[in-house]
């Protein structure tokens, strides 16, 4: 499964537990980011239409950037950093040109920049690769998050992965924080 | 420096700096302060070696220091912020007959668009003439001729050499074609600059700036120069405002895909609740310089996650 | 006393090696490699990362990576050469203040001296780490055919890093020393240095305590990193037609390519194949991709055969210039880590008709010949001590635009000679002097190494006026010149302006300026 059906199916379910849990509100703005990773969503869309369209009442129709952008924000203001800034890249991605997508996407990653930086811990800690190379080749990462894991080979702390990659600090932290939760990496020090 | 000194060099155009004998910056006029993007309070007492870095350096205390001591101008090529000038150093007389040193920035290049124009007609002439040589070799090619195959053999080492020189000309002539508006550079290392500079020139206490950029970008359409003194400018503006901003990141990275790609650097401030953010005062200066190479202008606020301001560059190259 | 080190400034990689207890031994880094990459880089958030660091993020941050600086060090900005370099290498080379080819990386302009002193502080720091104490002095070898100017170039860097340099030796006089040439008379040795980055065959020849140089050839933009190369565009060649993604573009995929190409060049000198994995290499609509590849040896072969033979090619125009044929070599030595591949053995050994020398390790060979040379400067044995010769012949620029030889080529050093000069106009009170080192009779096209003015010669006819101008070549290799009116005795003033070297205040303000910096370097 790609990463992107791995989403997809991960928003679908978190849609119908919180519309279970009576959270209308939470349940469209996950199935409105189906429609945006995938327009033609059959199911996302009848889901909305059940639910009767967003939670203010106005009729099921597919999302408009600027329901997006404003879920996105709204997602920000909660807290939820990672999932805002996943769906104003993915937004971004659609049209670089919209500068209102790519300002907020801005406050996105300069918010989500010490929670990651948190997560990952000091800089002198010294990840390593705790799972056989067969087992890491199940999961789906990205190539920037293989490349980073080409880089960890148990000498080279956080720091030094910073220096050494190239990228962006945030797209570091963030593919680290990704690898220590999924439990591919443990980090000493 | 008296007044009506002080007042006559703020008039003029080119940039200009006044070291005290003990070699310490003690005024800069207007005309330095846009081109470098620092005031005469950021500079004042401050070493003249800290204006500028590397070679430039070099060459301004070297100069300095012969003026000073042997109470004579002297003139030579200075290169600082991607940019060629004629420096001119002489010698001033402070109090109890000690000198110091006033430093005026002549930009080199003046005329870009006729000296393009004189270097494409250079073209033609040096053609025919190689075409002229190159005949005259296949001529010479007999022991009869060797002696004037030698000659032509140096006259063609020597028009190598002249159209070396003159395609040198034109890449930096064609660098600067429009005034320097149009220059390119890597956003990445602007901000690394400008994080640098702030470290040297700030005062403010409490918030730092964070950097959030890869280590290079594809290079932009701007100039540098001046993107350098908005952003400087725009936080140090933020730094200095009370209460600071909790936090403060300028950031790049490039956006977009194929012939759409473009680069985006923003600055970004998390303040605390209740608290009004500064004006944007380097938004003028922002739009001039983004007017000048097809970039825009964003600004996103947002109560609890703070505000941005976004400029975006069009690639260099596309 | 402290001890005295051996230091091969390579252009891919550097090594340090020093005499322990009669034998001599290659000092390891903190990771246990013997070699360090001659590389710099300034990262996005300022810091300075030298060697096994610095190759890591080569790609990624190629801008901001310095490599092959050695190309570059005492050369002047308009040379063919450097001019070559700004074609081909991503960080960018500006002309500096002496007409010099600067390095700009992380926003600042470094000389070429500056970048060799930072590999050789480096160098200096894994040796201290090892012997726990602190080192002073090194003995640093430089190619055969390096000038005055870049010999100079190279002491001042070793000085900035903290070194004093005992002795500048060329590379192949140190390979011959290392395995212990230099001790019977008309031995003719060839010596094939492959590098990473560069392709030099120098042949020698020994005599009364001498190795002579009789000729040397090379290519400077040859090497191991080319045979990389073509392992990485069979890769993305293959992996295209297997996955229709073009790797090209990608920095992170071409950074991983590097390293596993290298790594597998490597390994199949001692395998016939290997696997060359990469997960999560690229990633599109379907999802991750990965590569996975085999590479025998005898494809990495076909790859790279061409590659060989050019570098025989240059082989045979050394021996021309020298004057030989191939039976007429008594011993071949091979030099640089790419001279580990069987295909680079079995060529070499066809053409010479005779098995190389691999005892030391080829990318260890110079540094050991360096320290063992170091040894003999220190201590009281003078049988080690070998006498080195000046590679280039000495002379100045005469009316004409012709080059005169004062002091040949491969005349043993330390030399002193001496010329008679007059003025050529009536009156004349000043006369410049231009300094050439090279072998053609044309001035123009030597290497100028400095030019001088005599001045307050006293007014006389045209031709009277005697000045004695002498010139003295050190045991390194480096000139100075110095001048006496005959008739009065008086020594005249005299100002040398050395094309492209830094002067002594440039060289304090960069010493200083690196004691601010600390510079990774983990391997």
């Amino acid at each position: 499964m790609s990463g992107r059906d791995e989403e997809i199916r991960r928003l679908m379910a978190r849609g119908l537990d919180a519309y279970g849990l009576g959270q209308v509100r939470e349940a469209v703005q996950s199935w409105r980011r189906v429609l945006a990773l995938d327009p033609t969503h059959a199911e996302a869309r009848d889901y909305l239409q059940a639910a009767g369209g967003d939670a203010d009442g106005a009729p099921a129709r597919a999302p408009e950037d600027a329901d997006l952008l404003a879920d996105a924000v709204a997602l920000l203001r909660r807290g939820d950093l990672a999932e805002g800034v996943d769906l104003l890249e993915t937004l971004a991605a659609r049209d670089a040109s919209r500068l209102d997508v790519q300002a907020h996407l801005e406050l996105g990653r300069a918010a989500l920049l010490p929670v990651c930086r948190a997560r990952v811990g000091p800089g002198r800690r010294v990840p390593r690769v705790r799972i056989p190379n067969e087992q890491v080749l199940r999961y789906n990462l990205p190539a920037s998050v293989g490349f980073l894991l080409s880089l960890i080979d148990g000498r080279t702390s956080v720091d030094e992965l910073l220096a050494l990659s190239g990228m962006d600090p945030l797209d570091v932290l963030r593919g680290l924080a990704s690898l220590l939760d999924a439990g591919i990496v443990e980090a000493a020090g | 420096m008296n007044r009506a000194e002080r007042s006559l060099l703020s008039f003029l155009d080119a940039p200009v700096v006044v070291g005290d004998p003990e070699g310490r910056a003690v005024y800069v006029n207007p005309a330095f302060e846009a081109r470098f993007g620092v005031t005469a309070r950021d500079v004042g007492g401050i070493p003249l070696a800290e204006l500028f870095d590397g070679g430039a350096r070099e060459a301004l205390l070297r100069a300095v220091a012969d003026v000073c001591a042997r109470g004579e101008s002297v003139r030579f090529p200075l290169r600082a912020r991607g940019a060629g000038f004629l420096a001119v150093v002489s010698p001033i007389v402070a109090d109890e007959a000690r000198v110091g040193a006033v430093i005026l920035l002549k930009e080199e290049i003046e005329g870009v668009e006729r000296l393009l124009a004189i270097q494409r007609e250079i073209a033609d002439p040096l053609d025919e003439l190689e075409a002229t040589l190159q005949s005259l070799h296949e001529q010479t090619g007999g022991r009869r001729h060797a002696r004037h195959r030698s000659d032509v053999d140096d006259a063609l080492r020597a028009l190598g050499r002249v159209r070396k020189w003159t395609e040198e000309l034109r890449t930096t002539l064609a660098g600067r074609e429009g005034g320097g508006a149009a220059g390119r550079f890597d956003a990445a290392q602007l901000l690394r600059q400008v994080a640098d500079r702030l470290a040297a020139l700030s005062r403010a206490g409490g918030a730092g700036v964070e950097l959030l950029a890869p280590a290079s970008l594809p290079h932009a359409r701007g100039d540098p120069a001046k993107l350098e003194a908005v952003l400087l400018r725009a936080a140090r503006d933020r730094l200095e405002a009370r209460p600071a901003p909790a936090r403060l990141t300028l950031a790049a990275r490039c956006a977009g895909h194929d012939g759409a790609r473009a680069i985006l650097v923003s600055l970004t401030e998390r303040f605390a609740r209740g608290v009004a953010p500064a004006p944007l005062r380097e938004a003028p200066l922002a739009a001039e310089v983004l007017a000048a190479c097809g970039g825009a202008l964003h600004v996103a606020a947002d109560p609890e996650l703070g505000r941005t301001t976004l400029l975006r560059f069009p690639l260099a190259d596309a | 006393m402290s001890r005295v080190i051996g230091i091969d400034l390579g252009t891919t990689n550097s090594c340090v090696a020093i005499i322990e207890n009669g034998q001599p031994s290659v000092i390891p880094n903190a990771g246990g490699y013997k070699t360090t990459p001659s590389m710099f880089a300034v990262t996005q958030d300022g810091k300075r990362l030298v060697g096994h660091l610095a190759k890591r993020q080569a790609i990624t941050n190629a801008r901001n990576t310095v490599f092959a600086s050695k190309r570059l060090i005492g050369r002047r900005f308009d040379d063919a050469e450097v001019q070559k370099c700004i074609e081909l290498c991503p960080y960018a080379i500006v002309r500096g203040q002496n007409d010099d080819p600067r390095i700009e990386v992380g926003g600042r302009a470094f000389t070429c001296t500056e970048i060799a002193s930072i590999i050789l502080r480096e160098m200096k720091r894994v040796a201290e780490e090892y012997l726990g104490e602190p080192v002073q002095e090194a003995v640093i070898t430089v190619p055969a055919y390096f000038n005055d100017a870049q010999r100079q170039c190279t002491k001042d860097a070793g000085r900035i890093a903290g070194l004093e340099v005992l002795r500048i030796i060329n590379e192949p006089t140190a390979a011959a020393l290392a395995y212990g040439f230099g001790k019977k008379n008309d031995e003719k040795i060839a010596v094939y240095d492959l590098g990473g980055g560069t392709f030099d065959i120098s042949i020698l020849e020994m005599g009364q305590g001498v190795l002579e140089v009789l000729a040397t050839a090379g290519n400077t933009f040859l090497g191991g990193e080319d045979f990389d190369r073509r392992i990485v565009n069979w890769l993305i060649e293959r992996f295209q037609t297997s996955d229709g993604i073009d790797l090209r573009g990608d920095a992170m995929a071409l950074q991983r390519l590097k390293d596993a190409a290298e790594k597998a060049k490597c390994d199949l000198s001692q395998r016939e194949a290997v696997e060359i994995n990469l997960p999560f290499i690229a990633s599109d609509a379907q999802g991750p991709r990965h590569l996975s590849i085999e590479l025998s040896r005898e494809t990495l072969e076909g790859l790279v055969h061409d590659i060989v033979s050019e570098t025989l090619k240059t082989v045979d125009r050394c021996m021309t210039d020298a004057g030989l044929r191939a039976p007429d070599v008594d011993q071949v030595i091979l030099v640089g880590g790419q001279t580990r591949m069987p295909l680079v053995q079995q060529a070499v050994a066809d053409y010479f008709n005779k098995r190389p020398h691999k005892g030391v390790n080829p990318d260890e060979v110079v540094a050991v010949g360096a320290a063992i040379q170091g040894e003999a400067l220190t201590s009281e044995e003078e049988n080690l001590l070998l006498l080195d010769v000046t590679p280039l012949s000495l002379g100045i620029a005469t009316f004409g635009g012709h080059f005169a030889k004062l002091i040949e080529r491969n005349t043993t050093v330390p030399v002193r000679k001496g010329h008679i000069f007059t003025t050529t106009r009536d009156n004349q009170t000043a006369v410049k002097i231009r300094v050439l080192q090279g072998e053609s009779e044309v001035a123009a096209e030597n290497d100028l190494l400095g030019e001088f003015v005599l001045t307050g010669i006293r007014r006389a006819p045209k031709g009277e006026p005697e000045i004695e101008v002498t010139f003295d070549i050190d045991a390194n290799g480096i000139v100075s010149v110095s001048a006496r009116d005959q008739e009065t005795g008086k020594e005249q003033s005299i100002t040398v302006n050395a094309t492209g070297t830094l002067d002594e205040s440039e060289i304090q303000q960069i010493i200083e300026e690196h004691e601010l910096y600390e510079v990774q370097a983990k391997a």
